[in-house]
């Protein structure tokens, strides 16, 4: 008699989602699926709308990453307008990006996942929160959210708003950034810095109480791909499109993001509306790959900046097939981010006035690919000669990893649902699953602690052999 | 006595924009008052809240009758209005935002420093998809602003009596 457990809502995660795990007739598992159970149609509307509107409303997305969405809209109408736009506005949309890496990896390391690893995966699900941080290591709490408030007030400082801002334009910035701001952010860095290196010696001490949710969390053989460098260096703004398997053997060593249709294709599936793009060449599903901070540091020959290359030097010595390192890889990159931001403000002209190009559309098909938080994010649009959207595709990072979150969830309920009786602990380990990947799923409300979450065990006939509820 | 006012929720969901009008109503006396405007309360607030002695919430809520008003101390945890601000506030605590309370809480336990807080809260009619409030609600802010503005002026008027 097969059976399903329903996990619904996936909780500490961005978005609406559940997961359903099927057992066979002997009572093991089968797979388990993840279910995005929202559609948003962004593609679709976006259709007959101006052009140079798309920066702003693609930003609508979501609250967590818009200026991840406003900068990969912004290049596509870069390109649209074809125009080279001024080095100072690359610079300064450099700069506002790893803010937003920032403050999006501080969210899921210190808010969503660090109740986890600090109080343990097992703990009572009523403190495993942000509160119950605060209680237990009040450094910890203390830190995540100065890191995160950090980040936000950059993008507040650059942008004029934390959320939404509509300062990333078509042709470059709306506007330079004044000396007073530059000041005031170059402050804060070093104190941010010291924190990120202290999380980062903090957590690498918990691995070793980790080492069963490190072999199942996803471990298993995949392709990553990412954006890299000239040099092969880690980047979130430009660069190269690399794909490799997880050996670093490259299958594609360097292309130009905007050919990405020639070795990417997307697949839909009947139980989520979240797109599963696949490597072209591999087929369906076998073309899986996984994107994001662990995929950009194991496609990455260094970071860039001193710090955050110290810490990469223990990264590179881990098993990059575990979703569990996504967690390192996340807190380097926090150090990275706030590093290069201390360069960049540091670099000659930062404070050139010059920052917009302006031009009217100049082509009719525009791409533009930015490092969101969660991995490689690509706006692609086409137009007509009034500059009116007729196409558009935006394959968005946790769409890159659905593939490999469904596979990383089957294994995980493998080994850890040995009969039909379930605990909240098991539950827990199969959301964390997915929890590593930091799915944004749309900025939508989702609770923690006190929202019920209810967990059925269901024979074929739909009777109820098992539940938890919390 | 520095104070902080944080008017919450969106602007385009009818009269949960309460909040946001009230503060904007108390900006525009220009007193020496840090005003913030949010859509949620997220755990950052708390870097401001620590440097307040006084912070008052707005907000509306649907769980009130409509244009009810309400002024909660957020005080005492334990207290029984504290507990209904878990009920009266449209906010609640999840992952990545707070209610009021959870707010002074985390504050007192990372800082080890409790404000003085309130939080004004009015019930609202509709909350669907609009850039404008009921009548009924959009009284209450004026109302609500001079109350919020007696009460910083009576608080800094206490002050300068002490000195």
């Amino acid at each position: 008699m097969s059976k399903i457990i329903t996990i619904d809502p996936v909780t500490r995660i961005e978005g609406h989602s559940k997961i359903t795990i099927h057992l066979n007739d002997t009572g093991e598992v089968e797979e388990a699926l993840f279910h995005v159970t929202q559609l948003r149609g962004f593609e679709k509307f976006a259709e007959g709308r101006p052009f140079h509107e798309m920066p702003s409303l693609m930003a609508r997305i979501c609250g967590i990453c818009p200026v991840s969405h406003l900068i990969a809209s912004s290049k596509a109408c870069d390109m649209l307008m074809s125009v080279r736009i001024p080095p100072t506005a690359v610079k300064l949309r450099r700069i506002i990006n790893l803010a937003q890496i920032a403050q999006s990896h501080a969210l899921s390391f210190f808010y969503l996942s660090s109740p986890d690893l600090l109080l343990g995966m097992d703990s009572d699900p009523a403190k495993r929160n942000i509160v119950g941080v605060a209680r237990e290591n009040p450094e910890l709490a203390r830190n995540g959210i100065h890191l995160r408030a950090l980040g936000q007030e950059i993008i507040e400082l650059l942008a004029g708003k934390k959320i939404h801002p509509g300062w990333v334009v078509a042709g470059g910035v709306s506007h330079a950034l004044s000396a007073e701001h530059r000041d005031h952010i170059l402050n804060k860095l070093p104190e941010a810095i010291k924190i990120a290196e202290s999380t980062l010696l903090w957590f690498t001490k918990q691995l070793e109480k980790f080492t069963e949710e490190i072999s199942v969390f996803a471990n298993f053989p995949s392709l990553f791909m990412s954006l890299v460098g000239d040099q092969g260096e880690l980047e979130t703004y430009d660069g190269h499109l690399r794909l490799a398997d997880e050996q670093g053997k490259a299958l594609v060593a360097k292309m130009p993001p905007e050919d990405y249709k020639s070795i990417i294709a997307e697949a839909i599936s009947l139980h989520s509306y979240l797109k599963s793009p696949y490597y072209k060449p591999l087929g369906y599903p076998a073309g899986m790959y996984r994107v994001g901070p662990l995929a950009r540091l194991h496609l990455a020959n260094s970071c860039g900046t001193p710090k955050a290359d110290k810490a990469f030097a223990l990264f590179q010595q881990l098993d990059h097939k575990s979703a569990f390192h996504y967690h390192l890889a996340r807190l380097i990159e926090i150090l990275y981010a706030f590093e290069m931001i201390e360069q960049l403000l540091r670099s000659d002209n930062i404070l050139d006035t010059h920052v917009r190009a302006f031009a009217a559309a100049n082509a009719h098909e525009g791409f533009g690919v930015s490092e969101a938080p969660r991995g490689t994010l690509m706006h692609h649009y086409k137009i007509d000669d009034n500059g009116l959207i007729t196409y558009a595709d935006l394959i968005i990072a946790t769409g890159h990893n659905n593939l490999a979150m469904n596979q990383g969830i089957t294994q995980a309920a493998k080994h850890y649902i040995k009969n039909d009786k379930l605990t909240d602990g098991i539950l827990n380990r199969i959301e964390a699953v997915i929890r590593t990947f930091d799915p944004c799923l749309s900025c939508s409300t989702h609770a923690i602690g006190q929202m019920a979450l209810d967990i059925q065990l269901l024979s074929a006939d739909g009777s109820v052999i098992d539940r938890v509820m919390r | 006595m520095a104070w902080l006012v944080v008017g919450f929720g969106s602007d385009l969901a009818g009269d949960d924009r309460f909040g946001l009008a009230v503060a904007h109503s108390v900006a525009q006396r220009k007193l020496p008052v840090d005003i913030l405007t949010k859509r949620i309360l997220g755990p950052e607030l708390i870097e401001k809240i620590r440097g307040a002695d006084g912070v008052i919430f707005v907000d509306a809520s649907a769980s009130l009758p409509p244009g009810a008003l309400q002024c909660i101390s957020l005080q005492d945890s334990n207290s029984a209005s504290c507990k209904e601000s878990r009920q009266s506030s449209s906010a609640i605590a999840i992952s990545h935002y707070c209610d009021p309370l959870m707010l002074m809480q985390l504050t007192e336990t990372l800082y080890d420093k409790r404000p003085q807080a309130w939080l004004y809260v009015v019930g609202g009619y509709d909350f669907g998809f609009s850039e404008r409030m009921s009548p009924a609600v959009e009284a209450r802010v004026s109302e609500v602003a001079e109350k919020i503005i007696s009460q910083i002026g009576a608080s800094r008027s206490e002050k300068s009596e002490t000195l």
